[in-house]
């Protein structure tokens, strides 16, 4: 299924977690905060929730800032 | 010590996290501005990057409390779920709402900026909206449940200072029961002090010490010149006068004052 994270297309085999998609894509010891589809998902439930087709994924990380 | 939101501090001076040489430079410029409360953002970030690692373990060590901001955001929308997002990650309700009304002069729209800080409100945040010199503004964000205003001195990373005292005066002639604080503009050690001059109550500022040819040097100063500032307004500014008033007695002068005179 084709997802977009961070404005890029990707193409994904099968169903996963939040979890699972960061750790796929090397996020493993990140410290970052996720939306799907212009909303916030807790981390807390980066395990429980599952990406769908077409999902928008935005993953964003502390930086410097006014 | 003075509350800010929920918090006691001492230091009068916000300060951001963008645009310095190094990160020690940032770090140290932290440190030497005495600031407990610091901004930062929430950008992309690739996989191979992790750049934001390093950059927070130095922002932990500092032990600010931490202001996420909203910047780049141009929707309510945009601006809430970046907020939503903060509050996950940095574990605070403090948000920095931001919203852009223009990407030249990066004014903040002040439709948006409302709207998005009733919700936010009503969510449990603590909005720090940063918006221009507009009274009205500024009364229907307190409206809005905001306890907090950020005018503008000038658009930000200008450094023009204060461009509309006369603005400023009355806002906070007109909200006195807000805390107020100059966002944005601040160039000189000298702007900063004039704010707290004027009865504000802290200054947030970034670009003036980032760029600086010595950022912690220039840290150091603003530190001295809000707690100048501060101290002036408590002691009670004189008024200033049209004319010329002696400083020295006039009584008792020496004789050929008074010879002059015949």
């Amino acid at each position: 299924m084709q997802i977009t994270i961070n404005g890029t297309a990707t193409t994904l085999d099968q169903p996963v977690s939040i979890q699972d998609l960061l750790h796929r894509l090397g996020y493993l010891d990140h410290f970052v905060a996720v939306a799907v589809n212009q909303s916030c998902v807790l981390r807390r439930d980066f395990g429980l929730q599952f990406i769908k087709a077409d999902d928008q994924i935005e993953i964003l990380a502390p930086m410097a800032g006014g | 010590m003075w509350t800010l939101a929920d918090r006691k501090i001492e230091s009068r001076l916000l300060i951001g996290t963008a645009r310095y040489p190094s990160p020690q430079v940032l770090h140290d410029s932290i440190a030497a501005s005495g600031s407990q409360v610091i901004t930062v953002s929430l950008r992309r970030e690739s996989a191979q990057e992790n750049s934001s690692k390093r950059f927070w373990g130095y922002l932990s060590e500092s032990g600010a409390h931490i202001l996420p901001n909203t910047a780049g955001c141009h929707s309510v929308k945009e601006a809430v779920v970046t907020a939503h997002m903060a509050r996950d990650i940095f574990n605070t309700n403090w948000i920095k709402l931001e919203v852009i009304g223009n990407d030249d002069t990066l004014q903040p729209d002040p439709f948006a900026t409302v709207e998005a800080a009733r919700i936010l409100v009503s969510e449990g945040f603590e909005v720090f909206p940063y918006t221009t010199d507009d009274l009205i503004v500024a009364e229907k964000l307190r409206d809005a449940g905001c306890r907090i205003i950020m005018p503008w001195g000038a658009p930000i990373g200008s450094g023009q200072g204060l461009r509309n005292i006369e603005a400023l005066k009355t806002m906070r002639k007109r909200l006195p029961e807000l805390t107020l604080i100059v966002d944005a503009g601040i160039g000189a050690p000298s702007h900063a002090s004039h704010a707290l001059e004027l009865g504000f109550d802290a200054v947030l500022l970034n670009t003036a010490v980032a760029l600086a040819r010595d950022p912690v040097g220039m840290a150091r100063a603003f530190q001295y010149a809000v707690s100048a500032g501060r101290t002036a307004y408590e002691s009670g500014l004189m008024q200033a006068s049209s004319r010329a008033q002696a400083s020295s007695p006039t009584v008792g002068l020496p004789f050929w004052h008074h010879e002059q005179n015949l």
